[in-house]
């Protein structure tokens, strides 16, 4: 079995396995942010993080996201890509500088995302992007350590 | 890093719980699955609340998360968690006067923390010695959202450039 961030399981106790679950499944109801934005930002970690079979992955966020908005995620040409609105550049700007460090994170690119989502929107993407995180590093850790097993 | 933070979190009204009553608590519809996870790590684990301090402590020093520098879980102190051996849970602790258990505890949120694929080759061969298949996922889950949770404290800004050590109970369901 080879893990992406949504098959990963990792044999953990029931009440934290299935709790941990529930929160990867409150991100793609919850209300602060299109579900979209968030898979542009999956693509973009997976990316960043040279994640094969997280690369590969379609997940159920991205219902209406085009094929080609996908690829020009995982190249990074976003920037200057004119398919992408603002509200999508703000959030892959942010993006990658969080995957690069949490302290490297401006008030201007915070500012982008309140701009556009809110404040809510600021903390619910900030948190998104901490599990989705941890969950590639969970499948691409566990798809290393079982290899060797 | 900015001491300055990023959004302002509503006076009131004040539930009293930590994790709610912070800016985690404006993502509404993250909230409460959030801190059901956060408490579960400290109540359902089958890994002691000692081990856990000392697989946060990791990754709050590899963050530079300064809150979770500061802080001691209480049980965890309870558990034997003093700072003399916290202390230890630093760059060098595979030279330390910690047991192999906790030595490879480390190693493994190190592992996860770094570049999880690259682990050493033999690394679950050397965890299975000493942990179950519950107890490497409970570690697994626990360093994740310690690590998300760090990261999303820094990346809200109003991070303090220092604070002495305090002692909190873990979070309340």
């Amino acid at each position: 079995m080879t893990y992406n961030s949504t098959t990963v399981t990792l044999g953990a106790s029931p009440d934290i396995e299935d709790a941990h679950r529930a929160v990867w499944s409150a991100l793609g109801e919850q209300r602060h942010l299109p579900t979209r934005i968030l898979e542009l930002a999956r693509l973009r970690l997976a990316a960043m993080h040279r994640a094969e079979h997280e690369m590969a992955l379609r997940s159920p966020w991205a219902s209406g996201l085009s094929e080609q908005k996908s690829a020009s995620t995982l190249a990074g040409n976003w920037h200057r890509d004119k398919d992408f609105d603002a509200a999508e550049k703000a959030v892959l700007a942010f993006t990658e500088i969080y995957a690069q460090g949490a302290e490297f994170i401006t008030d201007s690119l915070a500012d982008d995302i309140k701009d556009h989502f809110g404040n809510a929107g600021l903390v619910c993407l900030i948190e998104a992007l901490g599990f989705i995180d941890a969950r590639i590093r969970l499948a691409l850790l566990f798809n290393r350590l079982q290899a060797n097993d | 890093m900015t001491t300055k933070p990023r959004v302002t979190v509503p006076s009131s009204p004040k539930t009293g719980h930590l994790i709610r009553d912070s800016a985690f608590g404006l993502a509404t519809d993250l909230i409460e699955p959030v801190v059901r996870l956060a408490h579960l790590h400290w109540t359902a684990s089958s890994i002691n609340p000692g081990l856990l301090e000392m697989l946060r402590l990791r990754n709050a020093r590899t963050v530079n998360c300064v809150i979770c520098k500061s802080t001691r879980y209480d049980n965890a102190r309870q558990d034997g968690a003093t700072e003399e051996k916290l202390a230890l849970v630093d760059d060098g602790y595979q030279d330390s006067n910690l047991d192999r258990r906790e030595k490879l505890a480390l190693e493994f949120a190190d592992a996860y923390l770094r570049d999880p694929d690259r682990a050493s080759p033999d690394l679950m061969a050397r965890l299975r010695e000493e942990f179950s298949s519950r107890q490497i996922g409970d570690m697994a889950i626990a360093l994740a959202t310690f690590h998300a949770m760090s990261r999303c404290a820094v990346s809200l800004g109003g991070m303090p450039e220092s604070m002495p050590v305090f002692s909190i109970s873990p979070p309340s369901a």
